[in-house]
């Protein structure tokens, strides 16, 4: 007893801090001088040099589900032209794809030929990637508006999309028949805010007419698009953040209206909204990305008949109803060592047949012209036979030619938290926005 | 045991062999953590240090700033909510897991009897639950419209709550969810523990006539302390560098609601692998560092300080 | 928290009845709150079982049923139509078996070193190990990446299994459980002329199969749920694992599949459990004390 006692009062903790300081100063130290030696070769080796074009060998694609299958519908037809190379493609999660393609073009080894990567991210991997410019150009007219416009940024062009994502607002019809809603008395956002109260009295609170999320930006970025800045939270040549601009000051003022309407489901979490919306709880979804109706018939195919799109609503009476999310886009790294050749795949896999096959597999909506003029004369059985990919397209057609900046993704983040204080009611529209625009210039250097 | 530098029980052999072996030994046992660290740890642990003093962004070239990165860091908000958050949510669950994993542990630290076998699995489950789960069931139990909790909760007439985006309960759920998730966990280090107290000296305790609750906190505790500081130790780092649950409970690596989620974990990896911001990121993971060493010296401190 | 040892009750004969009839009493409270935490930390677990045999059109249908009402095996048939779900299963328990092998030995050859054994520098060192836990792991990828790349060591196992060898918590792990270890053990061995290695392997190992089992719990989870790491350094489908596989079958496009995940859930956890239940009753009361007289 005695013994097993004095072990464990000896066996506690005689670390002294002299000890451990010494051991981090010998790290410390020892990283000083590694840092010395090392400084010349500085850690961001972008790019890395490219091998000459191969003769045959392999193209491997990354991407994930709903992105691919245009490529793998095309491995047959490419290899009539290309005999010597083999198509590998590879499906990861969403995620991975990112953080892969980063890893490997820092390291300077390891990425693919071809990546499937959201446009938003694009800026961020700009520096590895090849210039298509000359390449892509002759085939700008096959890809409906913005899609093309959308692959580029300061002047050069790095990838073809596979979809389009105009948005719309999708609202239950039979719900808004119910309540007294039309959708032409719907023209802007404060229209749908006051018809809320309707919604709220005749269902006693039980349905809501909406619902909104403080601290995200997509309505914000619908409505930065309507304003007329194409760059969302950037003007037109990236420089300046916009986001304070008197004419986003009267966008989130709309929007604090649409917030305090009567009939708001704030702030639901994670799939609380799918649920909402499949049990009849929400009856319309303001932020409606053209891949919104996968949802619908992978989650509540029994809602079918029941859904229709329409039009975002303006700002101001007769201002702009659009909006637009961000689509994927093929990309090709400058490691690749069969740049030529992985174009061409990329090229069969986004146009014709391929865009046919990624459409039949997938049903996103296509960004391959002929196909979406081929489409807008069918109707939707689940829209109730409404002709959503013409309004699709019309949507698209009067988008301005986005782009997504540089540091697209932390002004997301930024701007999230400063707004969610703004519809909460912590702080003043103009302050708000100000103290947000003030954060993403320093964060992200721009003026 | 645990956490000593220098145990005053070393054995003492009572043959000595003064044998080229005997001296080496030691350090061909050893050798291949220091082999492996030097060639896949230091490396990178020194090349993170280096970058923290460039502004490397993305794809981007890279340029030397010095400690520019720092001085951003210590007047970025962001830190501090990081660093706040991280402190409650260290408060908060650290002790309870220890608390409940012990006591677990000692009830059902016992051979051949089907329910506690069974128990000590039941408690393991969520040890063994994927991420991606643990984020859809606490999302599920904690919704506000249809969620479990808000659903026992109305029948005692409370409103419905929106656990998920109100700063205060935010930080409460992900206090339960690591609870539910690590307690399991904690309880098998305890388990282990458990084993190293030789059985003869509760034996003893009994002959002296020792209650069962007496023999616990007279033996057990004291000899458990150094499995307690140790596990501690290790809940103090995992608590800092947590990043999974919170992700997935607040929908990413922002924190959510009011940055209420934000830890020092998810702050890295946001500005790492979502800006790809490494030098800033490198930057984070050093000041994370240093807080992580301080507060483990003085744990040792303390559990040295209540041992004497 | 009445009963430390409820295989060896006090002996009754010291007790009046009602004291007995007390101590039933308290023991039968403890086992009721033990049973009601379980069941709380059943809840979520049983939730994702039953999840897993509705339909994707059914998960988010209200109210959610308390049994299931009908048993669909459509998300097991979706999983494994869009990935090679039982192959990624082989391929983790394999890495999570090499892991458990290499680190265990390692861990517990060093751990026992740094107990049992006197040598110059040897607190030092404890300390450089102990310091290493300390920083953040997750500076350490892109670093890594490019090693991996330059050994060619990508799309292989070796960057999952080698690296951690050097395992920091495995040694201070070890370490502390060799402590425990009785001293006139090691005397004896040494006495019949047992080799250093020989000392470690034939008397301390059986000695410390407790922290060994634990151990071995701790790394195969480790490997079993890592996600980065596979992530990272695998290309091959044919060497993907359970984590790379839940997270490729969690999205179409850009809508959530929460059907398949639970389904691939529930098959990536049981392993795990089967695991533990296992290897449980080797850290229990009981087994040790006859080895170590």
């Amino acid at each position: 007893m005695k013994q097993m006692t004095d072990r464990v009062d000896a066996g506690l903790n005689r670390l002294s801090r002299r000890q451990f300081l010494q051991a981090a100063l010998v790290t410390s130290v020892s990283a000083g001088l590694l840092a010395a030696c090392s400084t010349g070769a500085a850690p961001a080796t972008s790019g890395g040099a490219a091998a000459p074009a191969a003769q045959g060998g392999t193209i491997t694609v990354w991407g994930w589900a709903g992105t691919i299958e245009g490529v793998q519908s095309q491995i047959a037809a490419f290899n009539k032209t290309y005999p010597d190379f083999k198509v590998d493609v590879k499906a990861l999660g969403y995620e991975d794809v990112h953080t892969n393609l980063l890893n490997s073009i820092v390291a300077g080894s390891g990425a693919p030929d071809i990546c499937a990567i959201d446009v938003l991210r694009l800026t961020q991997y700009i520096d590895g990637l090849v210039d298509l410019s000359d390449l892509a150009k002759q085939y700008k007219d096959q890809f409906v508006p913005p899609t093309f416009d959308l692959g580029s940024y300061k002047g050069k062009f790095y990838g073809l999309a596979t979809d389009s994502e105009p948005m719309g607002v999708f609202y239950r019809k039979d719900l808004w028949d119910q309540y007294g809603i039309k959708e032409e008395d719907i023209n802007t956002w404060s229209d749908l805010a006051t018809a809320g109260a309707k919604v709220n009295e005749a269902s006693q609170g039980a349905v809501a007419l909406y619902h909104m999320n403080s601290n995200t930006t997509g309505l914000f970025e619908v409505l930065a698009v309507e304003q007329g800045f194409s760059g969302y939270f950037f003007n037109t040549d990236d420089t300046k953040v916009i986001v304070d601009d008197p004419k986003m000051i009267e966008a989130v003022t709309a929007l604090k209206q649409l917030w305090d309407g009567k009939s708001v489901q704030r702030d639901p979490q994670g799939d609380e909204v799918t649920t909402l919306l499949k049990n009849g709880k929400i009856a319309t979804q303001l932020i409606g990305p053209a891949w919104y109706p996968m949802t619908f018939t992978g989650q509540m195919p029994e809602l079918a008949g029941k859904w229709r799109l329409m039009r975002a609503p303006a700002v101001t009476k007769g201002g702009p109803r659009i909006g637009y999310q961000y689509p994927t886009i093929f990309v090709i790294p400058q490691q690749s060592p069969a740049k030529e050749t992985a174009w061409e795949l990329a090229r069969l896999s986004l146009l014709g047949d391929g865009a046919r096959a990624l459409y039949e597999k997938t049903k996103v909506l296509p960004a391959y012209k002929p196909l979406l003029d081929e489409l807008k004369t069918k109707p939707d059985p689940y829209f109730g036979n409404q002709n959503i990919y013409e309004l699709w397209q019309a949507i698209g057609n009067d988008t301005p030619p986005i782009f997504f900046g540089v540091g697209f993704t932390e002004a997301q983040a930024i701007l999230g938290n400063h707004l969610q204080a703004i519809l909460r009611g912590e702080t003043p529209i103009d302050a708000g926005l100000q103290a947000a625009g003030a954060e993403i210039r320093s964060k992200l250097k721009k003026g | 045991m645990a956490t000593s530098v220098q145990p005053a029980q070393a054995w003492q052999p009572l043959v000595r062999r003064r044998h080229w072996w005997s001296t080496l030994a030691p350090y061909v046992f050893i050798a291949p953590f220091y082999l492996i660290f030097l060639a896949f740890g230091l490396l990178p642990i020194l090349f993170s240090l280096i970058v923290s003093l460039y502004d490397w962004r993305g794809t981007a070239p890279s340029t030397f700033v010095g400690l520019q990165n720092y001085q951003i860091l210590f007047q970025d908000p962001a830190l501090y909510k990081a660093l706040w958050n991280t402190v409650y949510v260290w408060i908060g669950s650290v002790p309870p897991i220890i608390l409940m994993a012990l006591t677990f542990a000692v009830l059902l630290n016992a051979q051949r009897q089907r329910l506690r076998s069974l128990l000590r699995t039941i408690y393991f489950l969520p040890v063994v639950t994927s991420l991606v789960i643990t984020g859809l069931i606490f999302g599920h139990l904690f919704s506000r419209s249809y969620g479990l909790v808000n659903g026992l909760l109305a029948h005692v007439g409370v409103a419905p709550i929106n656990w998920l985006a109100e700063p205060a309960w935010m930080k409460l759920v992900l206090i339960v969810a690591l609870l539910w998730r690590w307690t399991g966990n904690d309880m098998v280090i305890m388990l282990a523990g458990l084993q190293s107290i030789p059985p003869d000296i509760y034996e003893a305790a009994q002959v002296d006539g020792a209650t069962a609750v007496q023999a616990f906190w007279r033996i057990t505790l004291p000899l458990m302390r150094p499995v307690i500081l140790f596990d501690a130790i290790i809940s103090t780092i995992g608590t800092f560098n947590l990043f999974a649950e919170p992700f997935v409970l607040f929908g990413g690596p922002g924190g959510g609601m009011a940055q209420a989620g934000l830890l020092t974990g998810t702050l890295l990896y946001q500005n790492s692998f979502v800006y790809f911001k490494f030098g800033y990121g490198a930057a984070i993971a050093w000041v994370v560092a240093a807080i992580i060493i301080t507060l483990s010296m003085i744990q040792l401190r303390l559990g040295n300080r209540e041992a004497d | 928290m009445t009963t430390i040892r409820a295989t060896q009750p006090l002996p009754p004969t010291d007790f009046t009845l009602a004291q007995r009839l007390r101590a039933q009493a308290t023991q039968a409270f403890v086992y009721l709150i033990l049973v009601v935490a379980g069941i709380i930390f059943l809840v979520p677990f049983y939730w994702m079982v039953i999840s897993s045999f509705r339909t994707g059109a059914e998960f988010y249908q209200l109210p959610f049923p308390l049994l299931p009402q009908h048993i669909s095996l459509s998300s097991y048939q979706e999983l494994f139509a869009r990935s090679q779900f039982g192959r990624g299963l082989l391929n983790t328990a394999f890495l999570g078996v090499a892991a458990v092998l290499l680190q265990v030995f390692f861990c517990s050859l060093a751990g026992y070193t740094f107990a049992k054994l006197r040598f110059r520098g040897r607190d030092a060192l404890f300390v450089g190990i102990l310091a290493t836990m300390m920083i953040p792991s997750g500076v350490g990828l892109i670093p890594n990446f490019i090693i991996m790349a330059r050994i060619h060591w990508v799309d292989t196992y070796w960057p999952l299994i080698i690296p951690g060898i050097a395992n920091a918590f495995g040694i201070f792990w070890m370490r502390q459980y060799c402590q425990s270890v009785p001293n006139e053990l090691l005397d004896a061995a040494r006495i019949d002329g047992a080799g250093e290695f020989g000392i470690f392997w034939r008397v301390v190992r059986p000695v410390i199969l407790p922290g060994l089992a634990s151990l071995s719990i701790f790394i195969f989870l480790a490997t079993w749920n890592d996600f980065l790491g596979p992530l990272v350094y695998l290309r091959s489908e044919e060497l993907f694992t359970v984590q790379l596989w839940l997270s490729v079958v969690s999205r179409q496009g850009n809508v959530f599949q929460p059907h398949i995940i639970m389904a691939g859930s529930v098959l990536a956890s049981l392993p795990v459990v089967i695991l533990f239940a296992t290897l449980q009753r080797f850290f229990i009361a009981g087994l040790t004390t006859g080895s170590v007289k």
